[in-house]
């Protein structure tokens, strides 16, 4: 008995000892702004971003030359004041602000855009960003000039994802940068704090050049459970969210917070792979395909997937604010009886089985897929439903494995980025392998996307673009299903310019201020 | 007995190899590689064939594996996080003590709860100090942890506004996450002791020290209770051992940077070497626990003790 006194009594011991030396708990005061983090931070660096986590934190701590303002489409002086582009489209120059410091106190130079550039060109995470450029030159200490090796026009838009760091500040930390606290931007914030499992937290530069922010510090705190993330904002823990959609209408009709729903382009779409070889390749049939286009109830998958924070969407890109982006071109809009119509005409009358829809797991991709299994059913296309996780599900995908899927992507700069979802040339992102078959003519895709990017008039490039989106919608290989929106709420106290809120999570704090 | 712990210790080893090469075949075999899922749906071949290499999975499976048991037989290296390229032991480190916390002090508090009231329950048979507690506990036994979990955070977070929703950085973090993941066990341990003790009260030995004119408070105690504890001191230590991975949901829940949420991102992200170091080091723990059980036991039954010394009682 004496024995199990003393385990217990050594426990509780221990128990006292491990639980006072844990440190204080951090406590937000009107100095400091308190944000979610979906998930882990996972790097320093802006070359390594991976994930919407990212973008946030450093949205207020690295710059890149010119901004594109998402919410409208238009360029943004930001460390570059002004910017040409030669005649024959190779070099594009940008004058740099002489006022410009890093967080270590260095001031900015061309050399350390000439550093970044380079630096970001070594990177897996910005291969689409820095393929169009070759080569880029310090003309004087303000003064970069960027050599394209072909004329390739979105490339404004493209520079907007690069971000500008210190030379001196990444040398000196070598390996490690990206892994710890780093002070190589001139944003806003400077970091003081990055540990990515819990926190991250910013402080505000008191040399940055458009004036000091006026709060103090802002924590990103990773909470990685919706449910908890709510509770922590109504609780006044989190000052500032992304509200989950299914606590967007409580959220709202509360009436305790600010709240606004800002479009993004994440688009969600079906895929029909038409050289599927179920029931003897039955979706080679491109009167099947569209007929399953017509089937598809959008209104009702906004409604119960995503309460309403998305809308219907019949295109790939939005064309108010893509540079090059067309106007509608063919719409497939809920319509069972053309859908009907169709299938007859394909030699299916009394309906038909069209093989396997695979959705990746998470709750919302199976239930988008259960609403277009039942609307298909009324049409009398049957097929069933096979879930995958979504690392083994894309690589299926990838492989040109699968006969029909969901898939979100979020489309952003201008129309070329959706290029590379038809382009034969990306065999790792078209998860329809045109080149496989003769039943499209993508010599015709391929090369009115190849067109596009040479075309410097906005209005010729958009022609292009539409010519390619009315072939790839007239395949019936991708629908477009909706375009969704962030619900975002923030404390009433909060005071924060959202005019420029755009799909980039560019949700910088900097402006931001305490009533 | 010393012969007997070095021998358990050695044990160990082989449960680690086997343990590693599972789930290291699983993750790799599994389809999907890590530059895909971390590059996203719109990376090109060029970019995920290059990050592929640059996290060193383009190597053969068999020449991952060995190089990766190597390093952390020879220098107890656990390799880089994929998506971190932060090391995985100074991960392991600074996540541990959170999870160990978590499992010492539920477990502390079923234990404080569990057992007491399991005796109680088994002394007042068939009186009501005997049906409310056991009916309380069933329904504590059938809670899921992350309902129970979302009601205190609702109740005691939100409602009441005395505890904080997330973190681990101060020692009142840890009461709502703990009593969410004990209570439950407290409740299951309550059941066992009580069937336990009700299973040693009914021993002839009893009826004996009874007869002789034993007070009931140290009959209890030092002859029922002590009897009665070797299948509790089971239950405890397995429950610990399964707490520390078994506390996903609130780890999650709570925001808590532990193992768990390690094994889970890691999984998500096919970050193996996150998966393999959290899994490797919650089997050690384990394997050490279950270790720890099998010497409490000797401490409590002398018999075990002479059993293991070569003495025969």
């Amino acid at each position: 008995m004496k024995i199990i006194n003393s385990l217990l009594l050594l426990a509780l011991t221990l128990a006292i000892c491990c639980l006072s030396s844990a440190p204080a708990a951090h406590a937000a005061s009107k100095d400091s702004l308190n944000m979610r983090l979906l998930f882990n931070a996972s790097t320093v660096s802006p070359y390594l971003h991976f994930n919407d986590s990212d973008w946030w934190w450093q949205a207020g701590v690295y710059e890149p030359l010119v901004w594109l303002n998402d919410s409208n489409g238009n360029f943004e002086p930001m460390i570059a004041k002004e910017w040409s582009i030669s005649d024959d489209g190779l070099t594009y120059t940008f004058k740099l602000r002489d006022d410009v410091y890093f967080h270590n106190g260095e001031k900015l130079t061309a050399d350390d855009v000439v550093f970044s550039y380079n630096l970001a060109k070594e990177a897996p995470t910005l291969r689409t960003f820095t393929k169009p450029y070759e080569s880029v030159e310090a003309v004087d200490p303000l003064t970069v000039a960027v050599h394209l090796p072909e004329p390739y026009y979105p490339f404004l838009h493209h520079s907007s994802m690069i971000k500008i760091v210190s030379k001196k500040a990444v040398e000196e930390q070598g390996a490690d940068f990206g892994t710890k606290v780093a002070l190589a931007g001139t944003g806003p914030y400077h970091m003081v704090e990055y540990n990515p499992a819990v926190k991250v937290t910013v402080k505000a530069f008191d040399k940055y050049y458009r004036g000091k922010a006026p709060i103090e510090n802002v924590n990103y705190i990773v909470m990685i459970d919706d449910s908890s993330a709510v509770i922590a904002f109504e609780n006044g823990e989190l000052d500032m969210i992304q509200v989950p959609s299914t606590y967007w209408k409580d959220i709202v009709d509360g009436g305790k917070f600010t709240t606004k729903i800002v479009p993004r382009h994440e688009l969600y779409y079906m895929i029909i792979n038409l050289n599927s070889p179920e029931n003897d390749n039955i979706l080679g049939n491109k009167l099947v395909r569209q007929a399953i286009g017509y089937s598809i109830d959008k209104e009702a998958i906004v409604d119960v997937v995503r309460e309403g924070l998305a809308i219907p969407y019949s295109q790939f890109m939005n064309p108010e604010i893509t540079a090059g982006g067309p106007d509608p071109t063919i719409e497939y809009g809920y319509d069972p009886e053309k859908a009907k119509a169709l299938l007859a005409e394909a030699g299916y009358p009394d309906g038909v089985d069209v093989g396997t829809f695979m959705s990746f797991a998470p709750a919302e991709y199976v239930k988008m897929a259960q609403i277009i299994q039942a609307s298909c059913d009324e049409v009398g296309i049957r097929f069933k439903i096979e879930q995958m996780e979504v690392a083994a599900g894309l690589t299926e995908m990838r492989a040109g494995n699968v006969s029909m899927a969901f898939c979100a992507s979020t489309f952003l700069l201008d129309y070329d980025y959706i290029g590379r979802y038809f382009h034969t040339s990306n065999t790792a992102t078209t998860f329809v392998k045109y080149e496989q078959t003769d039943k499209i003519d993508w010599k015709k895709i391929d090369g009115l996307f190849d067109q596009g990017t040479r075309i410097k008039d906005l209005a010729e490039r958009k022609k292009a673009y539409s010519d390619a989106e009315r072939e790839v919608m007239d395949s019936g290989t991708y629908f477009p299903i909706m375009m969704t929106s962030f619900g975002m709420a923030w404390n009433k106290d909060l005071e924060v310019d959202s005019s420029d809120w755009g799909a980039f999570f560019m949700f910088s704090p900097y402006g931001w201020a305490w009533k | 007995m010393t012969k007997y712990i070095i021998k358990r210790i050695i044990l160990i080893i082989p449960i680690l190899l086997g343990v590693s090469f599972l789930v290291f075949t699983i993750l790799s075999f599994t389809p999907g590689d890590p530059a895909s899922i971390i590059l996203g749906n719109g990376a090109d071949q060029e970019a995920i064939d290059q990050l592929n290499k640059e996290l060193g999975y383009d190597r053969p499976f068999i020449e991952r594996y060995l190089s990766y048991v190597s390093d952390i037989a020879l220098h107890l290296d656990f390799g880089f996080s994929y998506r971190t390229r932060l090391p995985i032991r100074q991960e392991l480190i600074d996540r541990l003590p959170v999870s160990l916390k978590l499992a010492f002090f539920a477990v502390i508090l079923a234990c404080a709860i569990g057992i007491p009231v399991g005796i109680l329950t088994a002394v007042k048979q068939y009186s009501a100090l005997d049906t409310a507690p056991t009916l309380t506990a069933l329904v504590f036994a059938a809670f899921p942890t992350f309902w129970l979990g979302m009601i205190l955070l609702y109740v005691f977070s939100l409602r009441l506004g005395w505890l904080p929703s997330y973190g681990a950085m101060g020692w009142y973090h840890f009461i709502l996450p703990v009593v969410g993941l004990g209570l439950p066990e407290a409740a299951t341990l309550m059941r066992f002791t009580r069937s336990s003790m009700l299973e040693t009260v009914r021993q002839d030995y009893i009826r004996t020290a009874r007869s002789k004119g034993a007070p009931e408070r140290r009959i209890i105690w030092k002859h029922a209770f002590k009897n009665a504890l070797i299948p509790i001191v089971t239950i405890i230590g397995v429950d610990f051992a399964a707490l520390m991975g078994d506390a996903c949901a609130t780890e999650v829940l709570y925001s808590m940077p532990g193992l768990c949420t390690m094994i889970i991102n890691g999984i998500r992200q096919k970050d193996v070497p996150s998966v393999m170091g959290a899994t490797l080091l919650l089997t050690a723990l384990c394997a050490l626990v279950v270790l720890l059980v099998d010497i409490v036991y000797a401490y409590i039954d002398p018999r075990i003790a002479a059993k293991y010394s070569g003495r025969r009682g």
